[in-house]
This record gives C-alpha cells, sequence and structure tokens, in this order.
C-alpha cells in the first residue's frame, strides 16, 4: 500500500459496525448503490461523495470506491477504499468524477469492476469527456486493479452489467440517453455496436439498471417525468436483452427529502428482492452529498413491480437487545422526526412524541430469556439520558408478527412531549457512549455498574488492583524515607518518567496525597534537570538510587506530569507545602521551544561517527509545525500512544499559562492526527510514525509495528472521549474496529504485537529479560476493554467481562509484567469504574474567610462590615424568591433564642459576605436556606443619626439590639444599599446587630454598612 | 353610524388585538439581537432553533441554531454572522459549567445552500465551581475600534467580559474574562455616543407569570467597565437602572437586544416571560428604545385609541382643511353673576359639522388645537396588512369616520372619504429615541413599493407635506396625545 493510499485509508471514516436503518452507512457519504449477491452475502458498491473540492463547488465529487457487505442486511462491513481515481491509468487524475460503478463475477471467478472515470485530460486541469472502464480483483471486496484502457466504444456514465441465464453478458450506460450493448465473454469490450435504449419515455434518463426475472428483462432507470421536476426511478420491460421496451411507470416517486438524483439496483436475497437507491438524508441542504438507502421490493403477478415506499426503517431484522433506531420508526399521532444535531447530521435522528403520539418499528427480534426495556430520552439541553421504562411516561407494546419477529410500538400516554433516541430489550443496560465530555458535564460512566456488577464488587476490585500496585507483594511502588518514593520498572529494575508520572495521576484520582507527594518529591530531587539546555525536562529513566540512566526526556513523561500537577492544584490547592500549578507552569514554561547545541554521535544510518558533530537544534516536547507531541523533544517523529488530546484541553483550563488557544490547537491537531495513524481495517496503529501518520519504514525493530506502546492507544482514545467527547463518531467507530479485530483474533487468544495490518511480525519486541513471545497480555486486555466506553456493539460488555475476570499472575512461562501491565490494569479499572477522572479545581473557603481575630476590626473604607457570626443554614425549601412576602419573612424570620445554630465566627474577605460560599465550602445546604447572621459593633462613643444600609441575596430583615428596624422583601438580588432603615442611635458600647437571610436559588450573599446624615459611610467604631 | 361603531367596539372587545409584542408565533425565551437576513428578520432562542419573520411584526419558528443550550446571541460582521451560545444549560440544567462558543455561518436562512455552520469554538468556560456561569452570551462589535467583545454569565456569581478575534470568533490570545457585574442574566453590551451601555437581567425568569425577570442597565466610558448606574453605584456592587420591567399584560422582561433602524429609530427586543393574552407563554418583544440623558429606556407601542396629533415643530395639530364651524353657545360674561355657572357645554360633535365637510377628498392642514371633530383621529391596527419591527401597520381616520389620511401621487398629505385598505392610507408610526414619532405612509403612489424614507412633514407651521425623514428636524417629528372617546 503505498503511502498516499495509507493515509487516504485512514483518513476516511471507516466502520464496521453500521446501522439497521435508513440510510444504511453513517459517518460517510455514499450515493448509487449497485447491490449484488456473491456467495452468501450482499455487496454493495455506491460511489463516494465527498464535500466537494473547490474546482467542483457545488457539484457531485468523488474521489473513490468503497463496497461495504453484509449478511444480514442489518449490520454493514465497510471493506474501505478498493479503487481510487490516481489508480485508473486512463482517468483523470483529479477529476474526481469517479461515479456510479457496478460489480460483476465473471466466468472465470475473478470479480469485475465497472465504473466511469473522467478521461485523462490533454492539458492537466482540463476536462475531457466520460469513459467506462473495468478493474478486477479476486475477491468481491478487491483490491481491484483497473485495465490500463477504458471500454472503446463507450462515452457515458453509470454501468450496469446484466448476465442472462443464457449465459450472456450486456452493458447499460447513460449519456444523456440510455445505450446498451453486448459485451465480449470477457468482459473487457464491446462485442455489439452501442444501440440506444428505444420505447423509454421523453424526459431526462440515467443511471439504467437491467435484470431478468421469470424470463422476462426489466431497463430500470432514475427519469425526471416533469419539467424541472427531480428523478423518480421508472421501468420498462422486454422479453430482448436489448429492448424494444414497454415502459410500466414509475417504482418510486420523486425524493421527500427534494433530493434531485435518484440511482437504484434491484437485487434478490435469500428469497426476497429489495431496492437499493439513495436519498440526502445527512446531507439536507446540499443534495450531492448522498446516503444509500434499502426498502423491500415485490412483484405483481403478472411480472410489473409493485411501486416502493421509501420508510426510514429500511429492511434486516433487528435485533432489539441492540439499539432500536426507534426515530426511524412510522410516526403517529403527531410524532415528529428530527436530527438530533444539525451541526452533526450522521448522529442520526430523534423522535418527538407529544402527549398521545406513539412510533412503531416493525421486523425486530426479541430476546429469549429476561430482559428489562431501556430507553434513550434526550433532554431538553440536548443530554441523553437512559433509563429503564418504567421511570418514564413512555410505554412500549411488544406486538407480534406473523413470522415469528415482532412491532415495538412506543407512546406517550404522559402529558408532557418526550424526545427519544432509541430503545432496547436486554437485561444488560445498552452501551450507550456518552454525547458529552466529563469536561463539560463533571459526568462520567461506571461501565462496569452497567454490566451489572454491584458497587460493592467494584469497590473491593479497584481497592486491590491499587493495592498490587501500590502495596501489595508485587508492588512497584517503593517509599524512601520519610517523605519520598518511586515506581520501578522491575522487570528492567529502573525508575522511568512513565511510570512516576503514571503514579502521580493515580495517586491525584485516588486522592491519595501522600502517595503524590513523595512521588513527585522523587521526581523533582533524581529526575527534573535543573540546569543545562533540557533545563524543566526530566530524565526519562534512572536507577533506582535516582543515579541517572539516561540524560534525555522521553515526551510522555512531561506529559503526564503536568496533568497531574494540575489535578494536584485542583484538588489540594497550592499551599500545602508543594506549589503544584507553579511546578506545572514551570514544566510547561520549559518544554516550549528553543534553541540548544547538541553533540551528534551517530549518523543516520546508527553508525558511530569518529568525531562527535555539535550542532544547534530546535527542541520543543510538541513539535511546532505540526503542533503534535514528539517521541523525544526535537525529533521529527511521535508516538500515537502519547496522544491524549483531552489532557490538552486540562492545560487550557487549567494551567492559566496564557496559552490556552494553542493548547487547544493541539487537542484539535492530535486528534486529527489519530486519524491519520490508524489503519483502516484493523484500527491498529504503530508504535512510532511520522507527523503525517505514515511508517517510519526505518528497519527497526519497535516503530511499524502494534506492539507494547502501542497497547495505550485504545485507553488514550477512551480517556479523550470520555473526558472531551469532541470526536464522538470517529472514536467509536475505532473502538469498534479494533474490538472487532481483537474480537476476530479471539478474545481469550488474541495476542499482543501485531503490524498494522493484522498480520504477525516477522521479529519480536522482547519484554525485559524475558524470551521473546507473543502473550495474550493483560496490559492489552486491559485497554481493549477501556474503549468499551466509547462502543455501542454488545461485543464491548464481552471485553469488559473478560477483563473482569482477567487474573494478573504470572503465565505458564513465568511472564510476569508487574509495572506496565499493572499500570496498565489500574488506568483501565479506574476508567471502566468511572474513577478516571477530570480534577475540577475546587472552592476554598479561604478564598471567601478567615478565622475571626482576637482583636476588634473597623469597617473598610466604604464603611462595609466585614466581621460576623455566621449561624449554619437552617433549611427552609422554596422553589422560588419571589415567595418572600412581608408576611411569609415575618412569619419565618423570628429570632428564637432556643434554636440551635452552629455559629462560625469569621471575617470575610470580600465586603459582601458570601453566604452561598460559606454554605457550599462546608457541604453545607446552599439553596432554601435561612442564613442567621450576628455581629457586635462597638462604639466608643453615641452615634446618632445614622442608617443600616443593606443589600442582601435574597430576602432579609434586621435588628438592632433586638429591635427591628430594616426588612428587604420580595425577589431581591444584593444591591449595595438597596434599603435603609429610619435613622438610628449607635450607643456607646456594645450594640448587637442581628440579620436573618433567606434564600430560595441563586448565590446568597449581603452587605452591610451604616451610613450617615450626608450619606457618608460611618467608619468610628470597631467590629468584634 | 351609532351601530356601526357599537358593534365595532363590540368586535374589539371580543377579541382584543394584542400589540404589545410581537404577533403570529412569537414564542421563544432569550432572543438573540434581532439579525437582519436577504430581506428577513432572525432571532435565535435558548434551546436551538429561532425565529424569523418577513417583516418584522410577524413571527414563527423555522430558524436554525444548532447546539441547544441557552441564550445565544448574533452578530454580523462583514458578510457574515457571528453566533455565540452556550453548549450547556447552566443553572437550570443543574451544574454551573458553561461554555461560550461561536460559530460563523454565511447566511441566517436555513433554505440557502450556503447556509452552514462551522465547528464552534469555545471563547469561554466556567468550570462549575468558580463564581461564573459561562452562559447567556452578548457580543458587541466595537463601532469606534472595530473590536469584538463578549458578556457572559447569569445570577450564579460575576458578569465577565471578554475579547474575541473579529475574525476568527476565537478568544484573543491572551485575553483573560474580567468580571463587571454581579447577579445579572442574559447581559448585552452595546456602544452609543463615547459611552458602553452594560444591560442585564435582573430577577427570576422560568416562572410564568410570576417571573420578576427585568432588565437594568449601567454605562462605562471603557468597554471593560467599571459600569456604573445613574447615582454611581458599580454593577458588581449590584447597580443598574431599569430599562423594562413588566407591563400590562405582560410579566418579565429579559435579554435585552438593540437594532438601530435609522437615525433616531432604535429598538429594543427582549422576551415576555409570559404573555398574559397568549396563556401566559414567552414571547419575544420589540419595543421603541428611548434616550433619556444618555440613559436607555423602553419606550412604548402605539395603542388603538383616538389622539391628537401635534407636530414637534410648532406644536399644531394636524386637522381636516375644513371651516371652522362655531358652536352656538352664547358668550357668557364672567362677572356677571345673574348668569348660571353650573350648565355643562357640550362639545362640538362630529353630526354637528359633517354636513358641512365636502364628500369627497379633503385636503389636511396643521391648526391650533381647539378640540374639534375635524381634528380628532382614531388610529387603528390593520393586522391583516403586516408590519414593521414594533407594530402593524395603522390607518389614521377622522374620529367616528372612515375619512382616512392617505399619501398622494404628488407627494403631498391628503384624506379620502372611506378607507379602502390601499397602502398610501396605511401608516408606520414609529417612537423616536426621543420619544415623538415619525409618521410614514407605507405606500405613496407613484413610487415603487414600500416607503421607508418619506414621512409626515411639517414644511410649514400650517402645512403638512411629506419629506425625507430627518432626525435633526423637528419638522419630521410629531406627538400623539391619547383623547378620550366621544
Amino acid at each position: 500500500m503505498n503511502r498516499r493510499l495509507f493515509s487516504l485509508v485512514a483518513a476516511l471514516l471507516i466502520s464496521s459496525n453500521l446501522c439497521a436503518q435508513n440510510p444504511l452507512i453513517s459517518g460517510q457519504f455514499t450515493a448509487d448503490p449497485t447491490a449484488r449477491v456473491f456467495g452468501d452475502k450482499v455487496y454493495v458498491y455506491p460511489s463516494h461523495d465527498i464535500p466537494p473540492v473547490e474546482a467542483l463547488k457545488g457539484w457531485f465529487c468523488m474521489a473513490d470506491y468503497h463496497v461495504f457487505s453484509s449478511s444480514d442486511l442489518t449490520h454493514w462491513q465497510d471493506h474501505g477504499i478498493i479503487l481510487s481515481q490516481e489508480q485508473v491509468p486512463w482517468g483523470n487524475h483529479e477529476g474526481y468524477s469517479m461515479w456510479a460503478p457496478d460489480c460483476v463475477k465473471g466466468s472465470d471467478g475473478r470479480y469485475y469492476f465497472y465504473f466511469p472515470c473522467g478521461l485523462k485530460p490533454e492539458k492537466p486541469g482540463a476536462r475531457a469527456g466520460f469513459g467506462i472502464g473495468v478493474a478486477i480483483g479476486d475477491r468481491p471486496e478487491g483490491p481491484f486493479v483497473a485495465q490500463e484502457k477504458n471500454i472503446e466504444g463507450i462515452m457515458g456514465i453509470d454501468p450496469c452489467v446484466m448476465q442472462t441465464t443464457q449465459g450472456e453478458q450486456y452493458i447499460f450506460w447513460a449519456g444523456g440517453v440510455i445505450r446498451g450493448a453486448r459485451l465480449t465473454p470477457d468482459g473487457l469490450a464491446l462485442a455489439s455496436e452501442p444501440q440506444i435504449m428505444e420505447g423509454l419515455p421523453d424526459g431526462f434518463k440515467e443511471g439504467p439498471f437491467a435484470f431478468q426475472h421469470n424470463g422476462q428483462y426489466y431497463l430500470t432507470f432514475p427519469w425526471v417525468r416533469t419539467e424541472g421536476g427531480t428523478e423518480t426511478l421508472a421501468y420498462a420491460m422486454s422479453d430482448q436483452p436489448l429492448g424494444p421496451w414497454k415502459f410500466q411507470g414509475v417504482i418510486m416517486e420523486e425524493s421527500p427529502t427534494g433530493c434531485w438524483t435518484n440511482h437504484h439496483s434491484i437485487v434478490e436475497y435469500k428469497g426476497q428482492w429489495y431496492l437499493f437507491y439513495h436519498h440526502n438524508d445527512y446531507s439536507p441542504r446540499f443534495d450531492k452529498n448522498r446516503s444509500i438507502r434499502c426498502d423491500s421490493l415485490s412483484f405483481n403477478s403478472d411480472g410489473t413491480i409493485k411501486p416502493v415506499r421509501p420508510t426510514y426503517r429500511g429492511v434486516g431484522i433487528t435485533d432489539a437487545s441492540e439499539l432500536v433506531q426507534i426515530d426511524c420508526g412510522d410516526l403517529m399521532g403527531g410524532a415528529t422526526r428530527a436530527l438530533r444535531d444539525t451541526l452533526h447530521p450522521f448522529e442520526g435522528w430523534q423522535v418527538t412524541l407529544p402527549p398521545g403520539a406513539s412510533v412503531s418499528y416493525g421486523n425486530v427480534r426479541i430476546p429469549t430469556g429476561d430482559y428489562r426495556t431501556w430507553v434513550c430520552t434526550a433532554g431538553f439541553w440536548g443530554r441523553t439520558q437512559v433509563q429503564q421504562i418504567e421511570q418514564t411516561s413512555l410505554k412500549l407494546d411488544v406486538l407480534p408478527q406473523d413470522n415469528g419477529l415482532h412491532t415495538l410500538v412506543l407512546s406517550n400516554p404522559g402529558q408532557t412531549p418526550v424526545q427519544v433516541d432509541w430503545v432496547s430489550l436486554n437485561a444488560r443496560q445498552p452501551l450507550s457512549p456518552l454525547t458529552q465530555g466529563g469536561l463539560v458535564t463533571g459526568q462520567y460512566r461506571n461501565l462496569f455498574l452497567e454490566a451489572g456488577y454491584s458497587q460493592a464488587q467494584i469497590d473491593q476490585k479497584v481497592d486491590e488492583v491499587f493495592n498490587d500496585v501500590f502495596f501489595g507483594p508485587n508492588k512497584v511502588y517503593f517509599e524512601v524515607g520519610d517523605d519520598m518514593g518511586y515506581i520501578s520498572d522491575v522487570k528492567n529494575n529502573d525508575v522511568r518518567t512513565e511510570g512516576m508520572s503514571y503514579g502521580l495521576m493515580i495517586a491525584v484520582q485516588f486522592g491519595r496525597k501522600d502517595i503524590f507527594d513523595r512521588l513527585w518529591r522523587w521526581s523533582k530531587k533524581y529526575m527534573q534537570m535543573t540546569d543545562g539546555p533540557m533545563q524543566g525536562y526530566f530524565r526519562w529513566s534512572c536507577k533506582t538510587d535516582g543515579t541517572p540512566n539516561a540524560q534525555g526526556p522521553a515526551s510522555d513523561g512531561e506529559l503526564y506530569y503536568i496533568t497531574s500537577l494540575l489535578f494536584a492544584s485542583n484538588l489540594w490547592g497550592n499551599e500545602t507545602g508543594i506549589n503544584y500549578l507553579g511546578e506545572a507552569q514551570y514544566i510547561l514554561d520549559a518544554i516550549q521551544p528553543k534553541t540548544i547545541e547538541v553533540k551528534i554521535n551517530r549518523d543516520r544510518q546508527g553508525n558511530l561517527l569518529k568525531e562527535p558533530i555539535t550542532m544547534s537544534r530546535e527542541v520543543s516536547l510538541i513539535d511546532t509545525a505540526t503542533n503534535l507531541i514528539t517521541f523525544v523533544p526535537g525529533v521529527p517523529y511521535t508516538d500515537p500512544s502519547y496522544h491524549l488530546p483531552a489532557f490538552y484541553e486540562v492545560w487550557a483550563r487549567y494551567a492559566q499559562d496564557g496559552r490556552s488557544s494553542y493548547w487547544q490547537e493541539c487537542a484539535r491537531a492530535s486528534r486529527e492526527y489519530l486519524h491519520r495513524s490508524i489503519d483502516g481495517a484493523t484500527g491498529l496503529n504503530p508504535d512510532y510514525n511520522n507527523f503525517d501518520g505514515s511508517l517510519l519504514r526505518n528497519g527497526h525493530l519497535i516503530g511499524d509495528a502494534f506492539r507494547y506502546d502501542s497497547w495505550r492507544v485504545p485507553m488514550n482514545i477512551a480517556l479523550d472521549y470520555s473526558w472531551s467527547c469532541s470526536d464522538r463518531v470517529w472514536q467509536q467507530n475505532y473502538g469498534h474496529l479494533i474490538q472487532n479485530f481483537l474480537y476476530s483474533q479471539g478474545l481469550d487468544t488474541f495476542v499482543d504485537q501485531y503490524n498494522v495490518d493484522g498480520t504477525r511480525p516477522e521479529r519480536l519486541l522482547r519484554a525485559g529479560n524475558y524470551p521473546e513471545a507473543l502473550r495474550h497480555s493483560i496490559g492489552l486486555v486491559a485497554t481493549s476493554a477501556a474503549v468499551s466506553l466509547v462502543c455501542t456493539h454488545a461485543k464491548a460488555y464481552e471485553f469488559v467481562d473478560a477483563f473482569w475476570n482477567a487474573r494478573h499472575e504470572p503465565d505458564e512461562s513465568g511472564y510476569f509484567d508487574a509495572y506496565y501491565d499493572g499500570l496498565l490494569r489500574l488506568f483501565a479499572f479506574m476508567h471502566l469504574s468511572g474513577r478516571y477522572r477530570v480534577i475540577e479545581r475546587t472552592m476554598q473557603f479561604s478564598q471567601y474567610f478567615a478565622p475571626a481575630t482576637e482583636t476588634g476590626i473597623s469597617p473598610d473604607e466604604q464603611g462595609f462590615l466585614h466581621r460576623w457570626k455566621l449561624a449554619e443554614p437552617l433549611s427552609r425549601p422554596n422553589a422560588s424568591n419571589t415567595l418572600f412576602t412581608d408576611t411569609y419573612l415575618r412569619d419565618m424570620l423570628q429570632w428564637d433564642p432556643k434554636q440551635q445554630l452552629t455559629w462560625h465566627h469569621l471575617d470575610s474577605k470580600l465586603y459582601n459576605v458570601k453566604l452561598f460560599r460559606f454554605a457550599t465550602c462546608q457541604e453545607l445546604p446552599y439553596y432554601g436556606v435561612l442564613f442567621w447572621v450576628e455581629t457586635v459593633i462597638d462604639c466608643p462613643e453615641e452615634i446618632r443619626d445614622v442608617r443600616l444600609s443593606v443589600g442582601s441575596n435574597s430576602a432579609s430583615r434586621w435588628w438592632l439590639d433586638g429591635e427591628e428596624v430594616l426588612m428587604l422583601s420580595g425577589d431581591r438580588r444584593m444591591v449595595q444599599d438597596d434599603a435603609m432603615s429610619h435613622r438610628l442611635t449607635l450607643h456607646k458600647g456594645r450594640n448587637v446587630l442581628r440579620g436573618a437571610i433567606i434564600n430560595g436559588p441563586g448565590m446568597s450573599d449581603f452587605c452591610v454598612r451604616f451610613i450617615d446624615e450626608s450619606g457618608s459611610p460611618v467608619l468610628n467604631y470597631s467590629i468584634r | 353610524m351609532k351601530k356601526f361603531v357599537f358593534t365595532l367596539s363590540c368586535l374589539l372587545a371580543l377579541s382584543p388585538l394584542v400589540l404589545n409584542a410581537q404577533t403570529g408565533a412569537p414564542f421563544i425565551h432569550d432572543p438573540s439581537t434581532l439579525a437582519e437576513c436577504d430581506g428577513k428578520y432572525y432571532t435565535f432562542g435558548t434551546g436551538g432553533g429561532g425565529l424569523i419573520s418577513d417583516d418584522g411584526w410577524s413571527w414563527h419558528s423555522g430558524a436554525e441554531r444548532p447546539g441547544g443550550g441557552a441564550a445565544p446571541d448574533v452578530v454580523k460582521i462583514g458578510n457574515r454572522y457571528l453566533v455565540a451560545y452556550s453548549s450547556t444549560g447552566g443553572g437550570l440544567g443543574g451544574r454551573h459549567s458553561g461554555r461560550i462558543l461561536t460559530m460563523w455561518n454565511k447566511t441566517l436562512d436555513p433554505s440557502s445552500p450556503d447556509f452552514r455552520f462551522t465547528e464552534p469554538i469555545e471563547v469561554a468556560f466556567s468550570d462549575g465551581l468558580e463564581d461564573n456561569d459561562a452562559i447567556d452570551a452578548g457580543l458587541l462589535l466595537d463601532p469606534t475600534t472595530g473590536r469584538l467583545w463578549c458578556s457572559y454569565g447569569t445570577y450564579f456569581g460575576h458578569i465577565r467580559i471578554v475579547e474575541l478575534d473579529p475574525v476568527t470568533g476565537a478568544r484573543c490570545a491572551g485575553n483573560e474574562p474580567k468580571d463587571i457585574a454581579i447577579d445579572c442574566e442574559a447581559t448585552d453590551l452595546i456602544y452609543r455616543d463615547g459611552w458602553y451601555y452594560l444591560l442585564g437581567t435582573h430577577g427570576t425568569c422560568c416562572d410564568g407569570v410570576n417571573s420578576t425577570y427585568n432588565i437594568v442597565v449601567g454605562r462605562s466610558r471603557s468597554v471593560t467597565g467599571p459600569y456604573l448606574d445613574n447615582v454611581g453605584r458599580d454593577m458588581l456592587a449590584g447597580g443598574g437602572r431599569m430599562v423594562i420591567a413588566a407591563r400590562e399584560g405582560l410579566a418579565g422582561a429579559g435579554h435585552f437586544g438593540r437594532t438601530i433602524v435609522d437615525e433616531g429609530v432604535e429598538l429594543m427586543s427582549c422576551h415576555f416571560e409570559a404573555d398574559f393574552a397568549r396563556s401566559g407563554r414567552s414571547v419575544l418583544a420589540i419595543l421603541p428604545l428611548l434616550w433619556k440623558n444618555d440613559w436607555p429606556i423602553a419606550g412604548e407601542p402605539v395603542t388603538e385609541g383616538t389622539y391628537e396629533i401635534t407636530s414637534e415643530r410648532r406644536g399644531y395639530s394636524l386637522e381636516l382643511a375644513v371651516d371652522f364651524v362655531r358652536m352656538q353657545v352664547p358668550r357668557m360674561r364672567f362677572w356677571d353673576d345673574s348668569m348660571p355657572s353650573d350648565k355643562p357645554v357640550a362639545p362640538q360633535k362630529l353630526e354637528d359639522v359633517i354636513e358641512t365637510w365636502p364628500k369627497d377628498d379633503i385636503a389636511v392642514r396643521i391648526g391650533d388645537y381647539m378640540s374639534r371633530p375635524h381634528q380628532r383621529w382614531t388610529i387603528t391596527a390593520v393586522p391583516e396588512a403586516g408590519g414593521y419591527l414594533t407594530a402593524p401597520y395603522f390607518k389614521i381616520c377622522i374620529e367616528g369616520t372612515d375619512r382616512a389620511l392617505c399619501a398622494t401621487s404628488e407627494g403631498e398629505v391628503s384624506t379620502v372619504p372611506h378607507y379602502t385598505g390601499a397602502p398610501e392610507q396605511l401608516w408606520r408610526i414609529e417612537q423616536l429615541t426621543d420619544g415623538t414619532f415619525r409618521i410614514m405612509p407605507r405606500h405613496i403612489p407613484g413610487t415603487e413599493g414600500d416607503n421607508t424614507r418619506y414621512c409626515l412633514y411639517s414644511i410649514a407651521d400650517s402645512t403638512p407635506t411629506l419629506a425625507r425623514y430627518d432626525f435633526n428636524s423637528d419638522n419630521s417629528k410629531w406627538n400623539l396625545k391619547k383623547l378620550s372617546s366621544r
């Protein structure tokens, strides 16, 4: 596979778990489907629409062909690109005119792929007419090799080859009119003069599809029947293969979605006839990006074809234990269907069921055994929720059909409209990947819990695995002295930035500040470089006593160090001995591009030079040209397993280093790069590759194959999905791709090293000093289970179960890797139990309040009182602040000396006393609450004619020395000087000011000062 | 005639014409600043989607704004539209981790082939704990500098401002959010005559007729604040001067947006949480925006009724050019106590004078107001004729008749004896920023299409005509004084 093709394959979205309903294929556009039955499978050869390149703006644009196959018309496998325009010797390599194709099996058992293509122009950039050529392959899914020349005698598009029961082959094509001719037996040339098909109606026609049924010949074709109209599908019949034809009428009406074209094929599979065609469902505004569909077709007894009504339900049996996209059903009683997100149409539809409406979905296979009914509803904010149907207002009827299958009827007998995405009948909760990331929602899935394991089991298991790594007999964590510790790659007997930074991440995720601080101190003392050109970076390997093994960094260490330190800063603040944020910012500054002098000891071939050469070189952790992380700072390639785009988004959010948009850009670049690095057929990636995703091909043992480093990629993508959810469609398809590949290798037998094409590598990489061997390593078992977080297919649970049941113990040969396998196992347990999260910043009580001191304080310059005794809030549930009438306040806000209150004597750091933070930082109730507050005003002499001035959120009532002086009723926000008392006298000595603030929703706070007759703040007293 | 009037008022009583908010199906929450695209008006609201209007008066759903979430805003920059929205529900979603996103579109028309939003980019964020909820974006393209600003936030802590790049819609590199207010929601920034104004919504939303939402304003010489109210109080200390609160039949004004139609013709869009005439649903309202001592304040929509229409030029009133009919009431000597002083004098009635008026077209002039029938104009909405941004078109008839004010092909004003619904008999009445009104015929015979330039104009103290609207001339301006019905 050449490099260009490789990157093309990888860049395109390839999936093997496409949905049952119409359209058949999601994630890419498909059009002009020719369906053929080869063996026991249906193969669909569509054209492949892409958003137009600049030269074809607004027009059809197709550069290559894929083929899709299915054995049940429900699950479709994408076999990837089978032919692209630059592989056509006679074609225009920049024509983007790979229009409707066909494929037949020749008498030699090979497969003949007929396709139109723009002819090679005389001058580059010019356009010539269309030719039709043949490409031959040994299998239906190719690869196909194009003939040197196109078929002589044909100028046109839309080839269709009809093989008759008499063993002859005819070709039909379009080009203003529909023509046909007999083909030579080898299928490569015309055996008769092309002739125009006669007997067809007036009006534009193209896309012929001819077939034989019950001794009759059928010529079917898209046809514009009215001036200015769009295409119908129509047909004619004849008893001769090339006509003359007798026109019969329309099979399918004009597209209801306004798609100008339609193009089709008709095929019999397992005793049922089907019409394959296209609309523009996934591109409602641009009808040249189309999507293929299929509906059943049947004949009348006289051989005529019954009209076909396009449905979203389509064909095939839907297994109700999978997700039933009920939005593709028949809508009744006012139900409506709409795209879930018009920005991302491939995410499909949802159905809105107003009260009394329903939707029905037929040909469903009901699971045997017990099941529960799950419903995925979509909320107002676009968030989806999976619930059992009993928890909703919905009702699902399961109605038997004659054929042993069932029809599901989902109805809404409730009072409010409900939006539904899917239903599923399954003992286990259907796998439903998140639609928004934890960075936004703070929500993480506990997939073990969804899989049916109990929380107690999960907690126990996670604790065990944590213990195995840090404290068990085979631990890899070792404490040194009172305040340091390291994690060792025991099989290599060293300490690596990889393991150390992983340890930090795990420690902060488990809230283990003790472990975190020990690991950090060891890292800082022994690994982080304090001077020289690489100051701030970490030596990637040290001996366990701290002696350096290496002088340079490996980029993934810095990646995890920074992220873990930011989390530590968020969790523990920066005032507990280690300035975590400061340390992270120091590394972030250090990894920026800089020019250093380097000594070169070896040439490009790796031979030792006689004299080392000194060169100046630019180094940075992130390659400046591509914004991609380097394998090692300064080298021109990367490691796919170092790509954790969501980490950059964490940096953008929390690092406060002024580079947030740059980090966002790095995240974007990294996701794009991952698309280029994954093999489209296997989901595997190489250990290292070039920034453009191509293989290094330098002959080294480590690099081009999927080995130890690469195992992390599935888990990394699970992390990126869970945290960010910015690449949903591709990442879901990736998860299915790699799980399908590993599944095909045996869930319990897949091995731990592959070439990226899925073949076994010739040479194996050793792990430590253990013998070379292919193993079913638990590290890969762990990461391939973690990627279940992005999957919707049922086998994802099998990976989860297999991982849950896998034991981490020496294999028959005695192989045991406590370090790498152990850490990946722990990470995967964290992921699957919802315990690997973005650790968000927490609000610190100390930001708002300090304990009151012994001595009195003055009001601030503006006269605001900062010292208060605040009582912990009392619950006063109320949904709205509009309820706080004068009567309500007089009733509810009454001082009762006997009431039990817990007081905190505090100085507010702000002029407004943030009662909301007072409550939230102490995990006290904060909405629907009543706060009592009190302070003592100590006057050196009597102060007359002052007014108490208050702003409060929400309503409040105030007493001076027990006498009510002010009430703020109604729906209040904190407004400085919102209300004032009558003139008051502050007596010499102590005056007790008491307030009660009541709050529904909202951030409760208040500000209080005294104002004199001139309107100036009163300052000459102290507050105790 | 009596009977006719009776029937008419009966009809009005049965189906009161709603003139204080937009008509059609204007159901929305948090409408974005009105945007014009290819002759149509658009506004986007909370939860995705939005409203479209052909004329600004009648609105229906159909605008498309993906991404869901709360309170978007839109601004046209060059030939593109920048939409800012929040992907999350903020406080209503139960969490205060919000994201402000921006995306571009070449058009707002969903049926256009160019209608495609770019991938949204995050420009502001709140982590769910801090004193901010990054939703409810408001955009300002500063006309003096070309710089682009975005305010955002809710009652959950601070309102913040960030600077965006007007080319990319992304946050400017290195720009850090700045706190500019507290306890507001659905803020918007506007600029006028050297002042930046921050409009925030105070109070409680989403509680139907009991919603206390109201819009307040503070102003600053700098876009980044401090925004002070009319008593010098910072909006960071809760300051703010009321722009609009509830109105008769409408509760909970929220989410301000300013639209400049013409010099001196400004509008504010907002929603009312509950329209009492429409089951208490939340509706779009577009009201005149007035400026009083450089403070914005909502004007009043024109309501149906009988008015004295006086010129701002001299204060004379619009009247039919008919004979002055003396009232036959004996003259009283004020010093003569032998004369009665408790006998009411009936005002002159239409029937007392109408027979003296010509039966065909009657010219109009402007004269000193005497409260006579030829000076009393009944303004009635003509909803079937459509409307403009603040109201439906009106007919202006002499009270008790269907003699209608109209534009003529000579570019003058006159009256026709019977209102026929012709476009030159329809009037567009708009309150100007100083509280006066401009009165424009929908159509001037002999010209193409709808008139948007010529208004009723005092060419002389006593002479009305049609002339180019000029905000800087009192000749263009009129006052409407509502009269009690006779």
